[in-house]
């Protein structure tokens, strides 16, 4: 079973259009959607949340069919900025949410609070952004959510607080019948943790993909200009020139045997695409 | 929906108290006061109508209003629970004035609690009417906006309202020929009406 069937989401502004984006997100897997600032992310993770109004699509969200109400018991949301008034504190928190959702885990809640040592006497303004993090997602964590979208979630964390974070996403993801769509502009994060990874470009689809298969499936050829020219047209998925000949990220399936392709990471594959899509 | 009316109660308790001692303290002096009672009375429970939408806006700017949307409560849980918070605050409001004016009644003035007692329904009517004013041009407009668009919208309903009781031509002494129970169901139909285009327009709205 898929956790979200996302089927042609469209939305326009005066400036920006999100253009008809499909993706899937099976059970037991995480899925990177990786941005620019201003690419799409949040718009997709509002209409996927209903939280924005879609001009087009569908999208199902743990197997109830489009248009029926959204099992929102069962989702777990952190956004870019963590919505809690600057005057609670945790403590108060977690008093606030069990009248909001039905499933909340008090124990479960109080635990991740000590496991990412936030005091639950202080009050949430004078937390620092990390903190603030943590808290949002220490609350995402406590109501046995199925579902996790996390926006820019692991963005302004220092090193430490990001791996403490990420191992958090993956333990959650142990469990078959969870999943986690989390968006990053860091593609670095993403790396460690994501089973699936979607580039979105300037509101459109640029990639979807399994990560391994992905890394599988791309290479860097460092190569002369006729050299790349040999190449047939859909072996070349982006290139950049430079005084010493050029750099192309290439799909392995098209370039003729014997080249050395050497391998990619995921920001690259990125930066090239990125690049070429402009 | 209990959670997001407990949260407001913590975030008054914690956020508002200057609001609620103002409050305390105009319903105190229109208790004991002889000149200018009424204007303070209806002055306690003006600023009381004046706080779900304050709250609204202090959602707003610290982004609760889209992390809630994205909670188990609908959107139209959302608005009725402001609407019960201003019901809420509007009869403590009374309640507390009625309590400073029997406290009036035992430390001498037998009775005069007894005939404040329509000062007191006036004003929660006015709270009731100020409420279902400001929160649908709210949500309607986004806080921001509102802060604008209200004022103008409750002069022009003051303005209208004086300029019909100021007009010569009219014979208002039909006025005092309708039930009494009539008031409070046109406001009790109002704050419906109101209710309704607040749910109306906050599920319109991208947040």
């Amino acid at each position: 079973m898929n956790a979200l069937e996302v089927r042609d989401l469209t939305k326009h502004y005066k400036t920006f259009t999100l253009d008809h984006l499909t993706f899937d997100l099976p059970m037991g897997s995480v899925l990177g959607l990786i941005g620019e600032n201003g690419a799409g992310k949040s718009t997709t993770i509002k209409l996927i949340l209903e939280i924005g109004r879609k001009d087009g699509g569908t999208v199902s969200v743990l197997g109830r069919k489009p248009g029926e109400r959204l099992p929102k018991e069962e989702i777990g949301v952190v956004m870019d900025e963590v919505g809690i008034h600057g005057c609670l504190t945790a403590g108060e928190l977690g008093r606030i949410l069990p009248g909001i959702y039905k499933n909340w885990d008090r124990a479960a809640y109080e635990g991740y609070l000590k496991r990412l040592d936030l005091d639950p006497k202080k009050q949430f303004k004078s937390y620092s952004r990390g903190m603030k993090m943590k808290l949002g997602i220490a609350a995402a964590l406590s109501h046995n959510a199925r579902l996790l979208l996390l926006d820019e979630a692991t963005s302004g964390l220092d090193p430490v607080v990001r791996d403490e974070v990420t191992d958090l996403f993956s333990e959650f993801t142990r469990d078959e019948n969870r999943a986690v769509l989390i968006s990053s502009h860091i593609v670095s994060d993403l790396e460690k943790i994501c089973d699936y990874i979607a580039f979105l470009h300037k509101g459109r689809l640029l990639l979807f993909e399994e990560k391994d298969r992905l890394k599988e499936r791309y290479g860097l050829l460092q190569c002369t200009g006729p050299e790349l020219r040999a190449l047939p047209p859909q072996a070349v998925k982006g290139k950049k020139i430079t005084p010493y000949g050029v750099q192309a990220l290439v799909d392995r399936a098209y370039v003729p045997a014997g080249r050395n392709v050497s391998p990619v990471d995921l920001e690259q594959i990125f930066i090239f695409m990125v690049k070429e899509a402009d | 929906m209990l959670g997001l009316l407990y949260q407001d109660l913590v975030v008054l308790r914690k956020a508002f108290l200057s609001i609620a001692m103002i409050i305390l303290l105009l319903s105190f002096l229109s208790a004991f006061q002889g000149a200018g009672m009424l204007l303070l009375r209806l002055l306690s429970f003006t600023f009381a109508a004046m706080v779900p939408s304050s709250l609204v806006d202090l959602e707003e700017r610290v982004r609760w209003t889209a992390y809630a949307a994205a909670m188990p409560p609908t959107r139209g849980e959302m608005v009725t629970e402001k609407y019960l918070l201003g019901l809420l605050l509007s009869l403590t409001v009374g309640a507390v004035t009625l309590l400073w004016l029997l406290l009036r009644d035992a430390v001498g003035e037998a009775g005069y609690a007894a005939a404040q007692l329509p000062t007191i329904a006036a004003g929660v009517g006015l709270g009731l009417l100020l409420i279902s004013v400001q929160l649908p041009l709210t949500y309607w407009l986004g806080s921001q906006k509102a802060v604008i668009a209200t004022p103008i919208v409750t002069g022009l309903f003051t303005g209208g309202v004086c300029f019909v009781g100021m007009s010569d031509g009219l014979d208002l002494s039909v006025l005092s020929k309708i039930p009494g129970f009539v008031l409070p169901l046109a406001i009790a139909a109002l704050l419906v009406l109101s209710w309704r285009l607040s749910v109306w327009a906050f599920r319109r709205r991208d947040l």
